[in-house]
């Protein structure tokens, strides 16, 4: 009930200055074997100073699993770790894995967000006649978090009919009920997910056909929240009768007991196509660019959803660091992507790793702006030399805040040619000497501190020497 | 941890209260009520904590609500305008809280044992103008033609009684 999360960071921590998590974790053994208990001051990044305890036994043919997490005090500035901070909560959930015949029955509930009891909340709620909220054809109805929000249940059936593999899953969290994500890979690496947000119902299925070394996978997602996000709507004053309206803003998950983000209304399809003729070395593993030893593997994935309604707010950072929340959302749209990955092998340290990418998407802010951005990736490595290069087209720039203010390039360029004393890893490929290669052009909805006009462009030429410590 | 998932369990099978539907707020018979001793004189923000203030977390200091209740009296307006000045200290904000407390003072607005200390507001945010936004003008309904305020502030202390007029 409570979801997984990648601890892989790559350089993130790095780019953004970021604090490192830091948590230890005590596994029991002999009498205490199942007992696992975690803890510290960021377990992951992110995450505010709290504990966690998990216990898994067996009983008959089930296995049970208790699992409880304590945010002791919320995390410090957010300028300090780069990460959105989290309210403290307090978190408990109960799973149960169950052979079902041919299939396997995961159930569970969750009691979470008791912390938030009493917190207030708006709700708009469309009329259905008579007067309305200043005559705007709705009311808003004032509500608080009450025990029943709290509760939530999951549960999940999978099933692998020879080289078939099924799964349907279905959820239903009260309005606090968080879970958190859960990057658990089911059978493919399928980007429509279990977000783990409390406040809805989700359904989710999947099918995976083995067929050969091609594997045709594709996966539904609808999910629908109880209480909707909340428009932008400005105080209104009615002379004739002296009367205050007041305004309304869109929640946001640090100063509203909940807000609906990515448990957003959705309907949302998606087609996986994954090539791997050696599944020895697992395709959505989550270091497989490293171990990855077909000529070629590789997976295209065509994601669309449907999304009737907007979300509630999100966060920035400002020019200090600042974090602030939004006091708007984009508005509904529907938004697609196709994402393609391929990987060769080309010798024990070489690879040669290819992306491309072309979708509609939308700011992480407030921009009302669709962006429709496609980009190709290369990144050859022949041995110790390595020759990265990228084009991005209306694309977002590399950081967070260009999405987060939706700041695009109407074109990127850039490659990077170095060498060293290693051959390709996954993070840190030690001291190199390089020179790499970046040109962008710009437009209104860039950010260029370089230009005076509207329009122009940006070549920047240089070589570097790095060192591994 | 059992108890921590039980409990609710028993709790929620209690009925619960449904929540209540927003009405506007009727503020035909708002008054002034001054709730510190400096509210409305910058850089004071305790207007923001006042439980009869009914701009508080609603009045976006740029939107026109502000000019609205100017329109409407001061009885309200005086509070929109302390709201606005505390939310973004301007000499406009500034100016417009105490010709307001000014007016309220003059027409006998509020009561009886706070129109000194109305009266002592009002002169205190002449003062401000003068002292913290001197250089502070107000636009025509056009917005296009500036007025400063200081001799508006000026005018204010006259009219009150807090300095002499000069001799012309």
């Amino acid at each position: 009930m409570t979801g997984t999360r990648n601890a892989y960071y790559g350089p993130n921590i790095d780019i953004y200055d970021a604090s490192v998590p830091i948590g230890a974790e005590v596994e029991g053994r002999g009498p205490l074997e199942g007992l696992v208990l975690a803890g510290g001051p960021q377990v992951y990044w992110g995450a505010n100073p709290g504990v966690f305890a998990r216990y898994s036994w067996n009983l008959g043919r089930t296995r049970w699993t208790l699992v409880h997490q304590e945010d002791i005090a919320q995390q410090g500035a957010a300028a300090d770790n780069r990460a959105i901070p989290q309210l403290v909560t307090r978190k408990s959930a109960l799973a149960m894995v169950a052979p079902l015949g041919p299939a396997e029955l995961t159930a569970g509930g969750i009691f979470a967000g008791s912390d938030r009891l009493g917190m207030t909340y708006e709700e708009l709620v469309p009329s259905t006649g008579g007067p309305t909220y200043n005559g705007q054809g709705f009311h808003i109805l004032e509500d608080e978090i009450r025990w029943i929000d709290t509760l939530g249940g999951k549960a999940k059936l999978t099933w692998e009919p020879g080289r078939t593999h099924i799964y349907v899953q279905g959820a239903y969290r009260g309005l606090v009920a968080d879970g958190g994500p859960d990057e658990t890979v089911t059978f493919t690496g399928w980007s429509l997910k279990d977000g783990g947000q409390g406040n809805g119902v989700q359904l989710l299925s999947g099918v995976a056909i083995d067929v050969g070394a091609l594997q045709i996978a594709p996966n539904f997602l609808y999910q629908r929240p109880f209480v909707g996000a909340l428009p932008a709507l400005a105080t209104a004053w009615d002379p004739a009768t002296a009367t205050l309206y007041p305004g309304l803003s869109p929640r946001n998950s640090l100063d509203d007991p909940f807000a609906v983000l990515g448990n957003r209304e959705t309907v949302a399809g998606e087609l996986m196509l994954v090539w791997d003729p050696t599944p020895g070395t697992w395709f959505w593993a989550w270091d497989n660019a490293l171990h990855e030893d077909a000529p070629l593997a590789g997976a295209l994935n065509f994601v669309y959803r449907h999304q009737p309604t907007q979300r509630d707010a999100m966060f920035g950072f400002d020019e200090e660091g600042t974090l602030f929340a939004f006091s708007d959302a984009p508005v509904a749209a529907d938004v697609w992507l196709v994402d393609l990955l391929l990987m060769a092998k080309l010798g024990p340290v070489s690879r040669l790793i290819v992306g491309a990418m072309g979708g509609q998407e939308q700011s992480t802010g407030d921009s009302d702006r669709m962006v429709n951005r496609s980009a190709v990736t290369a990144d050859l490595w022949l041995r110790d030399t390595a020759l990265k290069t990228a084009l991005r087209w209306n694309d977002w720039g590399p950081y967070d805040y260009h999405q987060t203010f939706n700041l695009t390039f109407p074109f990127q360029a850039s490659a990077d040619l170095s060498t060293g004393v290693r051959g390709f890893t996954l993070d840190d490929p030690g001291t190199r000497v390089g020179a790499r290669f970046k040109y962008r052009t710009f437009d209104a909805f860039s950010p260029d501190p370089m230009q005076t006009g509207a329009e122009g462009h940006e070549l920047e030429l240089f070589t570097y020497l790095s060192f591994r410590m | 941890m059992t108890r921590s998932v039980l409990l609710p369990l028993a709790l929620v099978a209690c009925v619960e209260e449904p929540g209540t539907w927003r009405t506007g707020e009727d503020l035909r018979d708002l008054r002034f009520a001054p709730y510190t001793a400096d509210v409305g004189v910058h850089p004071d923000t305790s207007i923001l904590d006042d439980p009869n203030n009914p701009f508080a977390g609603v009045l976006d200091p740029n939107g026109d609500l502000k000019w609205q209740m100017q329109e409407s009296g001061c009885d309200r307006a005086v509070y929109a305008w302390a709201t606005a000045l505390a939310l973004q200290p301007t000499g406009e904000h500034q100016i417009y809280t105490a010709a307001c407390m000014h007016a309220l003072y003059d027409g006998g607005r509020v009561a009886d044992e706070d129109l000194y200390l109305t009266w002592t507001l009002a002169v205190r945010g002449y003062e401000q103008v003068l002292e913290a936004f001197p250089d502070s003008v107000t636009y025509d309904a056009t917005g296009t033609i500036a007025y400063p305020l200081a001799p508006i502030a000026e005018a204010g202390l006259v009219a009150l009684g807090a300095v002499a007029a000069e001799s012309p």
